[in-house]
């Protein structure tokens, strides 16, 4: 399993209504292109500080994660909730986790 | 084998450093990915909405297929450039920047350091002895005009971007056809003037010399 882990930095003001997009309209999308939705967590922002948010999909491989690629690509609403939720992001990353051998745990 | 382009334009407020860093990964991506071919990166010099073109090519749609799933695709070079990527840099095109076409051989073109890339809108009912005419004066112009040599086929990758093969269900490619010419010395390239005549309805050209 993959998981495609987003971490964001929001101003305080903003938080809100970022996860209002992906919850109304990010997360219909990625779970129609075949993606799993894990999570969605925030800090609380009460210090003053800008808020973080990750949001973490998962799949089963690469070779998924292509097709749900895909059809995100060819799907409108995904550049459409990409360009609102750019507009409120002040920073973050990327992120393709895999889980650790049991080796490892 | 699979001659393959994509072409991007930088949000406001990218900083140098972060172009930089996007070139670098594109440029690396041969050294990381063994079916990315020919890989090499330009600074566009024409009036085209792009600033960074990156070129390669795949020996087959087998090879292709897996530079698809390939984690250095998956994981450096889309989270500069997927849209929804929070450390995106890039304006998303929406497929405009991604284009290129099948021939037999790239490698003498590859092998020079300016890029004359052509977008080609050829009209609809052109015969293929019109193409091809077309091709073989671009070719001799280009040659008369400092190209040392030249590639063109129809812009298959623009609707076959996902395996290399199958259609997507998407409109036409705006622009029907590729052309190129490599130069070794690109200020001296001089433009092909079959570019602006019948059964070209217009067209879009990038101008690069590679980045070592």
């Amino acid at each position: 399993m993959l998981y495609l882990v987003d971490t964001v930095d929001v101003e305080t003001g903003d938080a809100d209504t970022y996860l209002g997009v992906v919850e109304s309209d990010v997360v219909p999308v990625m779970v129609e292109a075949g993606a799993a939705f894990e999570h969605c967590r925030r800090t609380s922002g009460a210090i003053g500080q800008p808020v973080s948010v990750q949001i973490t999909w998962s799949f089963a491989d690469l070779a998924r994660w292509n097709t749900v690629r895909k059809n995100l690509v060819l799907d409108p609403r995904w550049y459409a909730s990409a360009e609102r939720l750019r507009t409120m992001r002040i920073g973050g990353t990327r992120r393709f986790y895999e889980k650790t051998s049991p080796d490892h745990r | 084998m699979i001659r393959r382009f994509e072409t991007y334009a930088f949000l406001p407020g990218t900083s140098s450093g972060s172009e930089e860093r996007l070139a670098t990964v594109l440029a690396e991506a041969g050294r990381y990915i063994s079916e990315v071919l020919y890989c090499a990166v330009g600074r566009n010099l024409s009036d085209a909405p792009a600033r960074l073109v990156w070129e390669h090519a795949f020996e087959s749609a087998q090879s292709y297929q897996r530079y698809m799933v390939h984690p250095y695709h998956v994981e450096m070079i889309d989270r500069y450039v997927l849209a929804d990527s929070p450390e995106r840099i890039v304006e998303a095109a929406k497929g405009a920047g991604l284009f290129g076409y099948h021939c037999e051989d790239i490698s003498r073109v590859s092998s020079c350091p300016g890029r004359r890339v052509v977008l080609l809108d050829i009209e609809p009912a052109a015969t293929a002895d019109a193409i091809n005419a077309l091709v073989d004066k671009l070719g001799a112009e280009a040659a008369a005009g400092g190209a040392v040599a030249t590639g063109a086929g129809p812009n298959t990758l623009a609707t076959t971007w996902f395996d290399g093969v199958n259609p997507l269900p998407i409109p036409p490619p705006k622009w029907s056809h590729v052309w190129e010419a490599g130069y070794l010395s690109l200020p001296d390239a001089e433009t092909p003037p079959s570019l602006a005549i019948s059964p070209v309805r217009r067209f879009r050209e990038l101008r690069y010399e590679l980045v070592d």
